[in-house]
Parts: structure tokens; sequence; C-alpha cells
């Protein structure tokens, strides 16, 4: 190799040694996962073999880290102090975004009081490229990003517990390359000190493919029905066949931050203080009866068992929507492509229903929908009866969660924590509606819509925070304004 | 002539990627596509095969049949012989999708989506011996073997080798997964079939950890407790599950665990408590 080949690079430091190293290089990948009360993995692509915590209070760690799937590396960390903040360092690199904070213990909130989520869903667009190599959707998701941003700023820049990935994560077939590019690129330093928890999308399952000799590969994206995620089809020869979304994520199928465990990284739960989340997979295991059934008893059995204050569940495929895709069985069983979309609806959302879930977030359809405080809508949208489906306001209307008509947690007609808001947050890296009207009824009508619909076609993201009496979810766009609330209340 | 071809490439791809965005929902716009191709290259047996594969799909089941001809015309068998055996399980042919299921694993033999559904296309035919093998291969080949797999395998394995050899497989799939819910109260309902009541309550105990002691553990462990005419250790656990649903939130699951517990107590003969 010549010299023009060579890479200088500082020896690793002995793991009793120093924490930084000034000409140590910054890894190529580096995120949070599994961040609890007590442990964190930090992982990472680079050169580097092992990682440093430092406490405030001055005590230092340094880890082997362990190959793993992917090229990645990564060290776990256990025997933390809950709500504490730690520096770390990876091969001797650190910066100001190197640093994370523990969950508060379990059943508690941070010492500032709120869990602050950021969710983000269909955001994969810095990736989706046309034809002639342009971008389809250039600095959407960055604006996205930025909105929210100025949003948290405004706020006095809440530090974000967590960001949760509902779907379509790195379009257009969530090979390694539009990861690097749609995730860790674009949102690199937010990843150095928040957790990342995804779900599986449509568009995380690779190309099918015509290969026509002399000409060249043509791909078809987003179609799969398989429910095998050895099912997922790389670009081309040089590139691994593994789906790249289970090689980057190391995610807790043993249950190791408190949720039941799943035996799969494809649906998995965890707790955050006062908080349980699940992400459940609608792209593959919904696909299959048997499967399906099998995750429906881990869920239950995983919302048995915790007691936190807030549930909420994240998957891909929304249970209600009229946004580029449509709830409806007609549509929606059309090419199977949709069809974990009416499973879920008529499996699961009575079990989110029964067993005290408050939100659930989906993705898919390239807009925002939030519905109201639902219960029993197992149909069509013309099926849809507000009367019996909602929480009426007193002037008989569906409530609208906001200002005077918040959500109780409990139900006050029926003394039960029983019903659900579900919301599609699928337009943080582009709008799109197709041929759809925004008219689903059982989303609530959206004062900040032109057209007054039952949703909004705008960029943006959702903010949830989470407190000891409140549950509020907001939607904020790419200017950072916040265009819809709902709260759910505890008595 | 390969400066032609770049030049139909170049006026060809912008229209495939438009199409790739709106694979889904469209396919049928897909197809329009595809056939508008097939028209200019009839010779490419791969357009035909995609266009099978998204006729099936949209339930375009004849269309779909003529394509894959079209394929067996142009190229070897075997590479029709997957979209083969899904058009032939969705007209209900599972000896043909059988066919052209192993067709294609002849050539493919790690192609896992194929050898599940030859699986379940054996199983369709009463086959069931096949079908099992065809299961073990899968999970001995996956090393992302999803929980629905195993039960599938293991109620198979019940059917035709009995009791112990399912619980062999669940054992190897917790074994491969972790203890987990799905695999072991699978486990503990075949135990209980069997009569084997304590070997199912031993099960249910290795859950309590898995399950964090929930109320949904408790309810279960009291179940097969009043089943095994254990009172006295029923009537703990029985205890133990109404502490735990005192403090929890009211929902209609609470509901019903409630009831169900107090339907379990009135099982226990009031001498043993």
């Amino acid at each position: 190799m010549g010299l023009s080949g060579c890479v200088k690079t500082s020896p690793d430091r002995a793991l009793s040694g120093g924490f930084s190293d000034p000409g140590a290089a910054r890894p190529e990948r580096l995120f949070l996962q599994q961040l609890s009360h007590d442990g964190v993995i930090i992982k990472w692509r680079g050169e580097a073999n092992h990682a440093c915590a430092l406490s405030v209070q001055k005590a230092l760690r340094c880890l082997p880290a362990t190959a793993v799937a992917g090229g990645h590396k990564e060290v776990r960390f256990t025997h933390l102090l809950p709500d504490s903040r730690y520096q770390y360092s990876v091969g001797g690199y650190t910066d100001t975004s190197t640093y994370f904070f523990t969950a508060p213990t379990t059943g508690q909130l941070p010492h500032d009081g709120t869990i602050r989520l950021w969710l983000l869903g269909d955001s994969g667009t810095a990736s989706e490229f046309d034809a002639d190599g342009q971008l389809k959707h250039p600095g959407d998701a960055q604006a996205v990003m930025n909105g929210f941003l100025s949003y948290n700023a405004s706020l006095g820049s809440d530090p974000i517990d967590m960001i949760l990935m509902l779907g379509d994560n790195a379009y257009d077939s969530g090979t390694d390359a539009q990861w690097q590019t749609a995730v860790f690129d674009l949102y690199g330093h937010l990843l150095h000190h928040s957790s990342l928890w995804p779900t599986i999308g449509n568009h995380e399952m690779g190309y099918g493919k015509v290969v026509l000799p002399g000409m060249g590969t043509f791909q078809w994206r987003g179609g799969s029905t398989s429910s095998d995620p050895g099912s997922y089809r790389a670009l081309s020869d040089s590139e691994p066949e593994d789906m790249p979304y289970l090689d980057i994520f190391t995610l807790p199928a043993r249950g190791e931050v408190g949720g039941v465990a799943s035996g799969t990284e494809q649906y998995y739960a965890f707790n955050f203080g006062n908080l349980h989340i699940v992400s459940l997979d609608s792209q593959l295991t919904t696909r299959d009866r048997e499967q399906r059934a099998a995750m429906k008893q881990w869920l239950i059995a995983d919302l048995m068992a915790h007691d936190q204050d807030w549930t909420i569940v994240i998957f891909h495929h929304p249970p209600y929507t009229r946004g580029s895709h449509n709830s409806d069985e007609e549509f929606a069983s059309l090419a199977g492509v949709d069809q974990p979309i009416i499973d879920i609806r008529q499996e699961f959302t009575q079990v989110f229903e029964d067993y005290g879930v408050d939100l659930v977030y989906s993705g898919h359809s390239h807009s925002y929908e939030r519905s109201y405080y639902l219960k029993g809508h197992r149909g069509d949208a013309d099926s849809f009866d507000p009367a019996v489906h909602t929480l009426l306001n007193s002037k008989g209307f569906p409530a609208s969660g906001h200002g005077a008509e918040l959500y109780p947690q409990v139900s006050t007609d029926s003394q039960l924590d029983d019903r659900v808001v579900y919301t599609v947050a699928g337009s943080s890296g582009k709008v799109s509606l197709r041929d759809g009207k925004l008219d689903h009824p059982a989303h609530a009508l959206q004062k900040h819509d032109p057209q007054g619909r039952h949703g909004l076609a705008e960029l943006g993201s959702v903010v949830v925070d989470a407190g000891a009496k409140q549950l509020i979810a907001r939607f904020v766009d790419d200017e950072g304004r916040v265009l819809d609330v709902v709260t759910i209340e505890k008595q | 002539m390969k400066v032609f071809l770049r030049f139909i490439a170049a006026l060809v791809a912008p229209l495939l990627f438009a199409l790739g965005v709106s694979a889904h929902p469209g396919n049928e716009r897909s197809v329009a596509y595809l056939t508008e191709q097939i028209a200019r290259y009839p010779q490419r047996y791969q357009l035909y095969l995609q266009r099978a594969g998204l006729n099936i799909e949209l339930g375009n089941y004849e269309l779909a049949r003529l394509d894959l001809n079209r394929v067996e015309l142009l190229a070897d068998q075997a590479e029709s012989g997957y979209q083969r055996g899904q058009l032939s399980m969705r007209l209900g042919d599972a000896e043909l999708a059988v066919k052209g299921y192993s067709q294609y694993l002849d050539v493919y033999p790690r192609f896992l989506p194929a050898l599940e559904a030859r699986a379940r296309a054996y199983q369709s035919l009463g086959d069931k011996r096949r079908a099992l093998q065809d299961w073990q291969r899968l999970l001995l080949l996956s090393d992302r073997a999803n929980p629905g797999q195993y039960v599938a395998a293991a109620r198979l394995v019940l059917e035709l080798d009995g009791a112990r050899a399912a619980l062999v497989t669940l054992d190897q799939g917790m074994q491969d997964l972790g203890v987990i819910v799905p695999l072991q109260r699978l486990a503990i309902n075949i135990c209980q079939s069997e009569g084997d009541l304590g070997a199912a309550i031993e099960r249910q105990w290795q859950l309590r950890s898995v399950m964090q002691a929930s109320a949904l553990w408790y309810l279960q462990a009291g179940e097969l407790l009043v089943l095994a005419a254990r009172y006295s250790e029923a009537e703990t656990i029985l205890t133990e599950l109404g502490k735990q649903l005192e403090q929890k939130k009211p929902s209609p699951a609470l509901q019903r665990f409630q009831q169900q517990a107090s339907l379990l107590r009135q099982r226990i003969p009031s001498e043993s408590i």
C-alpha cells in the first residue's frame, strides 16, 4: 500500500489510560442503544476498540468493544446511576455531544420533571434520489429537524430523552448506505446523546429487482409482503443480504431494559422513567398468522407486567388513515402490501384499549392525522360512530383533546382506562397524499389545515412530554410551530 | 449496440424510478409499466417474472400464469419456481405449489421464504412429515427465527410425534431465543393436555421472572395450582394476585382478571383454606 493509502491513527489508549485523545478520529457512525436507568450501549462503526464513560463524580470506566453485526462495535455499560449525566469517549474521541443522561429510576421522573420524546415518521428522504441523482425531497427531513430544534430551544432546550423512529427511516430501501445518509449523517450529534428506538417500515426491506442484462438493474421498493427478514434483497452482489435494520440496531429481545423478553429484535418493549414503550413489527411479523399470534400473546404479557404511568406503542402501518394510504379494507387488502393495516386494526386495537395503552404512533401515510379518544372502532371509516367510538364533549361532539377538553386517562363514562389516541406521523421527510383526502372521521379535525380536514398535509414531527399528571403530544412543523396538541390527564 | 442500449436505459430509468415510488399502492401501475417494457423487450424473462409476481398479489391469476409460462420458455424452469408455487397456492393447488417451490429450492436451497412456503403447502396436502422436515430445516438455517415459527413447528411435531417431541422443539426454541411467553405457554398447555400438571407448574414458575411476576403470571399460576388441587398454594397465589390487582389502573383487562380470580377462588374447597 502506498503512502497515500496509509491512514495515520493514534493507538487506542490502554483501558486504564486517558479518557480523551485529541488525535482520535470521530467514528463514522455513533449512537446509543438501550439507554436505561442503570445502563447503556454505546455503538459505533470505526477504528476505535474501546469506550469510556465518565461520571460527574469523575469515576471513569473503560471497556473493550465487542464486534457485532454489520461491522459495528459496541460497549455495554451497566451499574450506572439513574438520572445521571455521563460523558463518554470512543477510542479517545469525545466532544460536546458525547454525553448522555441515564433514565430515572423506573416509575419516576427525571430531575427536570419531564421525559421528552421526539418521534419521526417516514423521515428517510435524505437518501431518496431520482433517476438523475437529484434528491426527491431536498432538505425536507433537515427542515423537520430544524423545526423541532427551534421549538425545543424555545423551551430552554430540554434534553431529548429518546428518539423514536416510526419506520421508513432510510429511503428507499433501507440499505446500510441509506441508513448512514438518512439517519446517522443527518441526525448525527443528536444520536450521540439520545437513545434511538426504531420500528420496521415497508421501505426497510430492500429491492425487488428487474435485471436487464446489458442495461442494468431496476428496482421495486416498499412492496414486500414477506414475513421473513431474509427476504431483504440488496441492490447488488456487493451488498450483504442481511437486513441492515437488524444489523444496525441492538434491541432488547431478552427484556434487557424492563420489557418482557420477546425473543426477537423485530418487536420489543422497554421502560423509561414513568413510561412504558412498545415497538411492534407490522411489516414482517404481522404478515404471518402464527407469528402475529405469538406477538399478540407477548404483547399482552408485556402490558400486564408494567405499572408505569403511561404506555406508548409504535409500529409502521396505521390502523386508521386516509392519507397516502387508505385503511379501508377495500383498499388496504389490495396487493397485500397494506394488509397489516387491517390485521392490526382487527386484532391489536382491542388489546391496546383493554390493557391501558395511551398513545399509538405510526407512519406510512405521509401526512399527519391524530384521532379522537377512541374505543371499539374495528371497521372501515364509514362504520365509525362518534357516539359509540369516541369520548364526547358536553355538546355531543367528539372531544378535541386540548384546551378545556383534555382526555382523562380513565374515561368518565366507563371508569376504565380504555381509550387510545392513534396518530399517523408520517410527514417527517416528505408530504404526499396521492389520492388521499385526509377525511377519516376517526381523526380530529385540524384547525390549522387550510381546508379544515381531518389531518394536516404538513412537514413535521411529534414531541411527547410525559410528566406525573399529563402526557402531552404536540405536532411541530418544519418552522417550529405547534399545529396540534393532545393531552391525556391522570385524575 | 451498447451505446444504443444505454440510451434506452437512460430513457427507461426515470419511468422505472417513478414507478418504484408508486410500487405501493399502485401495483397496477407497475404492471402497466412492465407490460410496456415487455412489448419492447419480449425476450427478457425477468420482466415477465416481475409482472407475474405483481399479478399474483393483485389476484390476476390467469395473467400471472401466462407470464410464468413465458418465463419457462425463455429461461430455466427453476427461475419461475417460487412464483409458480405462490400462484398455485393461491389457486388452491398445493401439489403444484410444492413442485414449484422444490424446483426453486433445488437452485436456491437457502431461500427461506420458499422453504416456509413449501412447508405450508405440504401441510395443506396433509404431508405433515415433509412439512416438518422443511420447518426443521428452516429453523436450522435461520439465524433470526421468529417465535411464531417455533410455535408452528412445535404444533406440527405435536401432531406427528407427540408431546415429548413437541416439548423438545419448544425447549430448543427457548435455547435459541430465551425463555419467552409464547413458547413456554404452549409447552405448558401441552403438559396440561398430557395430565402432567407438575411439569406445567414448573414451567410456569420458569416464566415468573420473564413475566416480572405480573398479575397475568399469578392468574396463570393460580389456574394451574387449582387444576392440580394444590389448594393451599393456590390460595397464597390468589391472595397475592388480589393485592396486585388492587394496585393496577382500572381497565377492561383488569376487570376480566378480577372475574377470573374470583371464579378460581370459588373452585377452592372451603375446607382447604
